[in-house]
């Protein structure tokens, strides 16, 4: 508990002096333009890999955070249609610990259901990013693995694990309710096993996403990196 | 060894019983609601499992000082609101504070919690923490109209503010609980419990589809695991103090579980029969009947006693 | 009757319930085509010149009060664009299709903002000071941009005929490169953002190319016909049929 990091956004730790206007004009931060009065609201920190515990705690703390999942209500793509019996009387995912949370700062997993388009992606990666350390991602149907029914679409992602990093595909089109509670079992695998890093893995490789995500997603008008 | 310190002692023994006794029954309910929908609903342990996990959260971001202090002051509103009450009427262990304080500080940490985290969401910068913030405020300034006339019926009838007072001129079998002495004052009290545990019909400040969740929006990990730990001691507080006030307090600790769970189930019995009330319609509700109720009942208490 | 498409369903347009409707039609207009899909749907063709004062007739006055869509029909082999106008009428319970033939335009053509003359995207809100001319904050609304969406061809609007009509001629403008002058907010990004390619729904725009050369194909992928699998295994000796 006290290795939580606590982040302000005036006490990162690759806070430039006063040089920061000349530096951020030589890499183009995107705060970069406006008044001083604006400039925190758009921040240009990256961010950190965090190590886990050791031993007993974190198999303790992986044990909880396999046993309480807590699911962000941000249906992307027509899994979401999946996810309703899901929630409700004849498939109850409630009884396996899976509550839906409506921010991506309370939820823990990221359910991608289906297709992205590239105006989907945007707001995934922002959401995604706004997740905290650990967070899994768990993604629906054949359109995530390889571009599914929109292979040849002008206007969807083929892999969705070269954009964010993906714990557990669910195959399918759309993988039914039954589908869906078989991945999250073996996403609760993964997590007691100490292998769904998928926040440290985003953070060691982010110039390798963030240069997928910025070759579609065409205006960027975000933070490089939404937290 | 110092009574003080034995007290000290006791009181967080105390403490630590309501807190599990406040996470336990929050799954029960949960159990029970889903239930009464055909469902199974989620283990009776699970709320232990959300604070461990969000406690083990890795980052965390603040905004500021006061996003910080939001949710201490909100804890600090629950403890202090159940430090002051006897919780087992008799009890050496139990019986907390209660000689520091009376209804009047309980009442006000039950509002100071709130305050303290309306300043705190407020710094998140979140406009939904904002939207939150001002309809739970508005909608606590509602519910404690009716609530506090039926506390001064209380005072006008006892002629006293000390909740062991109370308690102890409630002993000696049920028809002395104010239930059977001064109906209107249980009744206020009761409904404006109902906009207390904010569930159905009151429930729009913090229903995760409402504006997401109101004011805890932008509060995760161990703020969030904060939040959750103070929300059982405070239902468990508020129940308490209720059933002090109204239904005679408990005298063992099997009564205190059981009078506590029945009180709370009246909430879920209208939280599950009921839909939303906007804000709005909830400030009317609350203006309307139930303060006429407790000005009956502070009108009966003083023709009457 | 149908002039030049030779199509017609069940029935004729005289056999139809539109058969009123069309001898008012014909009566005011010179039609180029005409024909029932069934009894209770169909469609006409006009000249460019006519297709907006026919539309506002059977709107004002023979009951077609419900625009159902407007899309487009690219037709490379012809050079041109067909954009389809569905109308309904409630009283009937009958639709009429109006479809004109627009030119297709091989040349986009872009206007800087202050080229439109009805200048209704101005009075959206204005850019931040500082901003001019870069999309850093609100790139799908047009007024930010220095310049319009590139337009292959034009078409008049009727956005003041019916107000939904302003979104599906920002999606034709999109999608196809139809412009549509004085149409509120046409030049806003509807599905998609960001794009700077040619407008993908027109027929020479290879989106399988495209796909390929931005999002990254998963090797391995095998698609499995049918007709060669029955072919391959079960009917290995019999000669190929003709492709119909």
């Amino acid at each position: 508990m006290s290795e939580a990091k606590i982040v302000r956004p005036d006490e990162r730790e690759d806070k430039v002096g006063d040089g920061r206007e000349a530096v951020g004009r030589a890499i183009r931060l995107a705060n970069l333009d406006l008044p001083e009065a604006d400039r925190e609201l758009y921040c240009d920190a990256r961010p950190q890999a965090v190590k886990p515990y050791n031993g007993i705690l974190e198999k303790f703390a992986n044990w909880a955070r396999a046993n309480s999942l807590w699911i962000l209500g941000f249906g992307t793509g027509c899994g979401a249609i999946e996810l309703r019996p899901l929630m409700t009387s004849r498939f109850d995912m409630y009884r396996y610990g899976i509550q839906p949370r409506p921010t991506p700062r309370q939820s823990g997993v990221f359910i991608i259901g289906g297709y992205a388009s590239v105006k989907t992606l945007k707001r995934i990666v922002r959401s995604y990013e706004q997740m905290q350390n650990p967070k899994f991602v768990l993604a629906l149907g054949s359109c995530t693995i390889n571009g599914g029914m929109y292979w040849d679409s002008y206007n969807t992602i083929n892999r969705l694990d070269h954009y964010i990093p993906v714990d557990v595909y669910i195959a399918g089109c759309m993988p039914r309710p039954e589908a869906l509670i078989a991945g999250f079992n073996k996403l609760k695998e993964i997590i007691r096993a100490g292998k769904g890093e998928g926040a440290n893995k985003y953070a060691e490789n982010f110039d390798w996403y963030k240069a997928n995500q910025k070759k579609v997603i065409r205006d960027w008008n975000m933070p490089d990196y939404n937290w | 060894m110092n009574p003080i310190v034995l007290q000290i002692l006791f009181a967080a023994i105390s403490l630590f019983v309501i807190l599990n006794w406040g996470l336990i029954l929050g799954g029960i309910t949960a159990r029970i609601q889903a239930r009464v929908q055909g469902r199974i609903g989620i283990p009776v342990w699970q709320g232990y499992i959300d604070i461990i996990k969000n406690y083990f959260q890795r980052t965390s971001i603040s905004h500021g000082i006061m996003f910080y202090l939001g949710p201490i002051f909100r804890v600090a509103g629950g403890v202090g609101t159940y430090m002051f009450i006897p919780a087992i009427f008799g009890s050496v262990l139990f019986s907390n504070f209660h000689f520091a304080g009376d209804v009047i500080l309980v009442m006000y940490f039950v509002f100071f919690g709130q305050l303290g985290m309306a300043l705190g969401a407020g710094e998140s910068g979140h406009p939904y923490s904002a939207i939150g913030v001002s309809r739970g405020l508005a909608q606590m300034t509602a519910f404690e109209v009716p609530f506090a006339l039926s506390v001064i019926a209380l005072a006008a009838q006892y002629h006293t503010l000390s909740i062991t007072d109370i308690v102890a001129a409630q002993q000696g079998g049920f028809v002395h609980w104010t239930l059977f002495t001064n109906p209107f004052a249980v009744i206020a009290g009761v409904i404006s419990l109902l906009g207390m545990n904010m569930h159905n019909p009151f429930s729009v400040v913090i229903a995760p589809q409402e504006i997401p969740i109101g004011p805890p929006t932008e509060y995760h990990s161990s703020f969030l695991a904060l939040l959750q730990t103070n929300r059982a001691i405070f239902n468990i507080a508020k129940l308490v103090l209720f059933m002090n006030l109204f239904f005679g307090g408990a005298t063992t600790i099997w009564g205190m579980l059981i009078k506590t769970f029945s009180l709370y189930m009246v909430t879920i019995f209208v939280g599950v029969s009921f839909p939303r009330f906007r804000v709005d319609q909830s400030i009317r509700f609350f203006l309307r009947v139930p303060t006429v109720i407790g000005l009956a009942a502070v009108v009966f208490a003083i023709l009457v006693f | 009757m149908s002039k030049e498409s030779g199509l017609n369903g069940t029935v004729t347009l005289e056999q139809s319930r539109l058969a009123g409707t069309m001898q008012e039609i014909e009566r005011r207009f010179e039609l180029t085509d005409a024909y029932a899909q069934r009894d209770s749907l169909g469609f006409v063709t006009v000249s460019r010149k006519d297709a907006v004062p026919l539309i506002t007739h059977m709107r004002d006055y023979l009951g077609f009060t419900h625009l159902v869509l407007v899309t487009a029909v690219d037709v490379m082999e012809r050079g041109i664009l067909r954009l389809v106008y569905l109308l309904h009428n409630h009283g009937l319970c009958a639709g009429i299709g109006i479809q004109v033939e627009i030119p297709r335009g091989d040349n986009p053509v872009t206007v800087s903002r202050s080229g439109d003359a009805d200048g209704s995207e101005e009075s959206r809100a204005g850019t931040r000071p500082g901003h001019d001319g870069d999309t850093l904050f609100a790139p799908g609304l047009a007024s930010t941009a220095g310049v319009s969406k590139p337009a292959y061809t034009e078409m008049d609007s009727i956005h003041h005929l019916w107000a939904q009509a302003a979104t599906y001629q920002r999606e034709m403008k999109e999608m196809y490169g139809v412009h549509f002058p004085g149409s509120p907010r046409i030049d806003d990004e509807f599905a998609l953002e960001g794009w700077k390619d040619i407008p993908p729904m027109r027929r020479d725009f290879d989106t399988l190319a495209y796909s390929e050369r931005t999002f990254f194909p998963r090797p391995g992928r095998e698609t499995h016909d049918p007709v060669e699998y029955m072919k391959q295994n079960m009917y290995p000796d019999e000669p190929t049929p003709p492709s119909a």
